[in-house]
């Protein structure tokens, strides 16, 4: 599966080499960016076994490209893109699901905490929406990202997640039985 | 309660479980990316267990096809057969030269050079000093029908690959190697010559398209018999 953001990512300015440009190790990138990066995978997927491997998937991709990746205007918001895609795909959760469960079969236990029922209601709901909806929904209220913050992460215009955020909320509220209210 | 304020409720608790986690993962040493070289780690021993087992898999494959497609050739050449039991040990048993056939103006000739003719896999080579194609093919014969083939020849018998029988002889001879040599050039006959048989090999040339029996040919002569003791 391809790990690479669909489009192309903006590039910090300057015309030193990427390695150069990076002013950032991989390993400061990591230690701030992966507690996040694990809350987007968790509220995506639903996994709590998998939501961690989905990160490190995340990060992985992006160590092995860090020398043009970490020259990257904002690559936290590439690696977000990046486990977003990851924890919606179908086909992904269930790999990374089943080695989980083979993990949890040899004494594994999951370091995530379980959610309480109202937060897992709220994300249930949130994942039932449609791919692009919930990644706008779990971006903008769990990174408290803006509408362009969230555009740039997901590529996508800033109308195009207006429109998502709009629906997706509407769905919410239906779904939750709960007051929807404009952000 | 408005949907912001839930969500953003569901978002303090994702927020906690990351906390709890963290806590419940920390680690004190100089590596902070413990976790991720871990992580790394498994992925790499995963990736080479994987890349052994495809390479391994590949290896059995391959062994598998090489000696089925072995066993394949060397069941095929025992039964070079048309359907009367002979066959061509040519690769099993290395073929005693028995002689040369060599067409010129004058015809076809037959040297023999093999001592004794022994029966088993045996080889003809055939020689074409001519300006034009000639086939040289191997008969094994019926019993007392070489004369009557002799005179077949001579009067310029034409047969097809497929039923070389035709021209009155039925299945009296079996057509069992063809070789169409060209002109200047020269190649072999090889098969197995079972006791008690009589072979002989016809020079012909190509006549017409055969029809529906294949190509036809027309002989201009005969070499043999080789009798096998």
């Amino acid at each position: 599966m391809a790990l690479q953001p669909e489009v192309s990512w903006p590039v910090a300015e300057g015309s030193e080499p990427a390695a150069v440009r990076s002013s950032e190790t991989f390993e400061d990138f990591y230690v701030r960016e992966f507690p996040a990066v694990v809350g987007l995978a968790y509220a995506l997927s639903g996994r709590r076994s998998g939501a961690e491997d989905l990160a490190q998937e995340a990060f992985l991709a992006a160590h092995r490209g860090w020398d043009r990746i970490g020259g990257y205007v904002d690559p936290g918001a590439w690696v977000r893109r990046v486990v977003a895609n990851l924890s919606v795909s179908v086909f992904r959760r269930r790999v990374v699901e089943t080695k989980a469960l083979a993990r949890l079969a040899l004494g594994y236990t999951p370091a995530l905490p379980e959610l309480s029922a109202e937060d897992a209601e709220f994300w249930a709901a949130v994942r039932s929406l449609p791919r692009r909806q919930a990644q706008a929904i779990a971006l903008h209220y769990l990174e408290d990202l803006s509408v362009a913050e969230v555009a740039r992460v997901l590529g996508t215009a800033e109308g195009t997640v207006k429109k998502h955020l709009h629906e997706g909320r509407k769905a919410l509220a239906r779904r939750l039985e709960i007051e929807e209210d404009e952000a | 309660m408005t949907l912001d304020t839930r969500a953003r409720r569901a978002a303090q608790g994702i927020h906690r479980a990351v906390e709890v986690m963290e806590m419940s993962t920390f680690t004190k040493g100089p590596r902070k990316v413990e976790r991720f070289d871990r992580f790394r780690d498994r992925k790499q021993r995963n990736r080479r267990i994987g890349a052994i087992v495809v390479g391994t898999a590949i290896v059995i494959t391959t062994v598998v096809v090489v000696s089925t497609n072995a066993l394949d050739r060397g069941q095929g050449t025992v039964p070079a057969d048309r359907g009367d039991g002979s066959s061509h040990p040519a690769s099993l048993v290395e073929p005693v030269q028995i002689g040369t056939v060599t067409s010129s103006g004058d015809g076809c000739a037959l040297e023999i050079e093999a001592e004794t003719i022994r029966a088993g896999a045996g080889r003809l080579t055939v020689v074409n000093e001519t300006d034009q194609p000639v086939t040289f093919d191997l008969f094994r014969l019926g019993s007392q029908s070489f004369a009557r083939l002799e005179e077949a020849v001579a009067n310029g018998w034409v047969y097809n690959v497929i039923e070389p029988g035709g021209g009155g002889f039925a299945t009296e001879h079996r057509l069992l190697r063809e070789q169409e040599v060209r002109p200047g050039a020269s190649s072999t006959l090889t098969d197995n010559f079972t006791t008690g048989d009589d072979f002989a090999v016809v020079c012909a040339h190509r006549h017409g398209t055969g029809g529906l029996f294949g190509p036809g040919r027309r002989a201009f002569a005969l070499v043999g018999p080789i009798v096998v003791p």
